[in-house]
């Protein structure tokens, strides 16, 4: 099966300050996958640069073998956290931009998704708490009909029970052939439905393993499993 | 892949709207100003109306003209440095086109509008024979002057639009390489090095030096010239902002 997508050699610095070295990954099609990392590791970083945002980059990032920066977004849904929208622009207005300028955009998914979530689209972003922020990123992450998700944080600002019914809801609103790769702390959460874990470290990508071989050939939960990999220095 | 279409009417529809919140205001202070005049008893004959009037529209249209360039400065830095438009699956160089075309089409209705809003007051306010009166000694050539400055002026506000933008994009490209980049001091030098790469660029544009054999003397020559200058540094500026785009990162 061919790689969705791949990065060869990637390393990335900013202000001359060393972010990622030497990154190789491949990830398939059809997996739902946890990036996992202490704070400040890179996540946000490697994740902005799949999204072709983060750029000055030194290696090679290819999706579905395409390596324009165009075409790549065409096949990946990152979760903006809206900072270009003012904070007097109503929602509708939001999902009427991205109905317009995303193609690939469903408005009716997005009612779906935005009801679920209890998002009330009636509302301007300055009414809206930070965990019903994040709810509205997600909605509109989802919304797009693409081969891969990057989902930086989902759940920051999401009360534990309302973590809990978005986790289940996305099985339902991603399209089984699609990939979603979520850096999230909160590990034992997505424990279940999560097929992959990358877990950074030192610059780079320490491992890329899957969630059952981590269970039955280690007997760890991935929570555990991670935090053997950080304790291991400390 | 989004159109260029697409890009082009989102971009331009919200400079409108913009544009039309400003006007709005414009005319607010306008009608506000005159009647204000008007109950103060400063408006008598025809020709003191119409001065005030039109001293006040002057007024009004140099202090929102300043707030409306500012906003589109504004639309287009955010345009560059934003994962709301940084993340549309559309090439650089047709998002920058989109971003500056709309920037374009939003100055350019603006200041008809002000046209608009100046030559209606004009109409109301003036007599038959004022209105005889100033157009009685206009000559053709005199028109094609006054239609070449105002030209000559639009193209002057674009540049210095597109020169924010220049240093915006350059600026943002070089911090992001040096150490110490986000300092706000470092960031202050950065811009002052990407103006005066700005004026060097802008100083090797020389008209007259490449086309030695045209005769550029009199005044529809002169402002000719002067269009063609700062539009051909316009089209130098979009190249360079537009190849330039691919080495800008969004903000986090």
């Amino acid at each position: 099966m061919s790689n969705l997508l791949e990065i060869k050699n990637l390393s990335y610095r900013i202000n001359q300050k060393l972010i990622l070295r030497e990154i190789n990954l491949e990830v398939q099609a059809g997996h739902f996958i946890a990036l996992a990392g202490e704070n400040g590791i890179g996540k946000t970083t490697l994740l902005r640069l799949i999204a072709s945002v983060a750029k000055n980059y030194r290696g090679e990032i290819t999706i579905d073998g395409k390596t324009k920066p165009e075409e790549k977004k065409t096949m990946v849904s990152f979760s903006d956290q809206l900072e270009g929208f003012s904070k007097r622009t109503k929602i509708r207005d939001i999902e009427k931009f991205y109905s317009q300028v995303y193609p690939d955009f469903s408005e009716e998914k997005f009612d779906e998704i935005a009801a679920f979530l209890d998002v009330d689209c009636n509302n301007n972003l300055s009414s809206l708490s930070k965990g019903m922020k994040e709810r509205l990123v997600i909605a509109l992450t989802l919304s797009r009909q693409v081969a891969l998700y990057l989902l930086d944080e989902p759940f920051s600002g999401i009360d534990v029970m309302s973590r809990d019914k978005i986790i289940k809801g996305l099985l339902t609103w991603v399209d089984e052939n699609s990939t979603v790769i979520v850096s999230s702390h909160h590990l034992s959460e997505i424990e279940n439905v999560v097929d992959e874990i990358i877990i950074m470290k030192d610059y780079g990508i320490y491992e890329h393993v899957k969630t059952d071989d981590i269970r039955n050939e280690q007997g760890k939960s991935i929570e555990e499993y991670f935090e053997n990999i950080y304790w291991e220095d400390k | 892949m989004t159109s260029f279409g697409s890009v082009l009417k989102q971009m331009t529809v919200k400079r409108i709207k913009l544009m039309n919140q400003i006007i709005l205001v414009q005319i607010s202070v306008i009608i506000g100003s005159c009647l204000y005049d008007f109950f103060k008893g400063n408006m008598g004959s025809n020709d003191k109306t119409l001065a005030n009037v039109t001293a006040i529209e002057m007024g009004s249209l140099i202090a929102l003209g300043i707030v409306s360039i500012v906003y589109l400065i504004s639309f287009m830095n955010l345009e560059v440095n934003s994962n709301r438009f940084r993340l549309i699956p559309i090439s650089d160089i047709k998002l920058y086109m989109g971003s500056f075309l709309s920037t374009v089409f939003g100055f350019m209705y603006i200041c008809l509008i002000d046209l608009i809003i100046l030559g209606s007051s004009v109409l109301i306010i003036a007599d038959k024979k004022m209105i005889s009166r100033m157009f009685s000694d206009i000559h053709f050539n005199e028109i094609i002057m006054m239609l070449l400055a105002l030209f000559l002026i639009f193209s002057i506000f674009i540049f210095g639009m597109i020169m924010c933008n220049t240093i915006n994009i350059l600026g943002s490209v070089i911090t992001s390489f040096i150490p110490g980049g986000k300092q706000k001091i470092v960031k202050w030098i950065v811009y002052a090095i990407a103006i005066f790469l700005i004026y060097k660029v802008s100083s090797y544009v020389d008209i007259a030096g490449w086309l030695p054999g045209v005769d550029w003397t009199g005044d529809i020559n002169d402002l000719s010239y002067s269009i063609m200058q700062v539009i051909i540094e316009i089209i130098i500026f979009v190249v360079i902002n537009m190849n330039l785009l691919r080495f800008v990162e969004t903000s986090k």
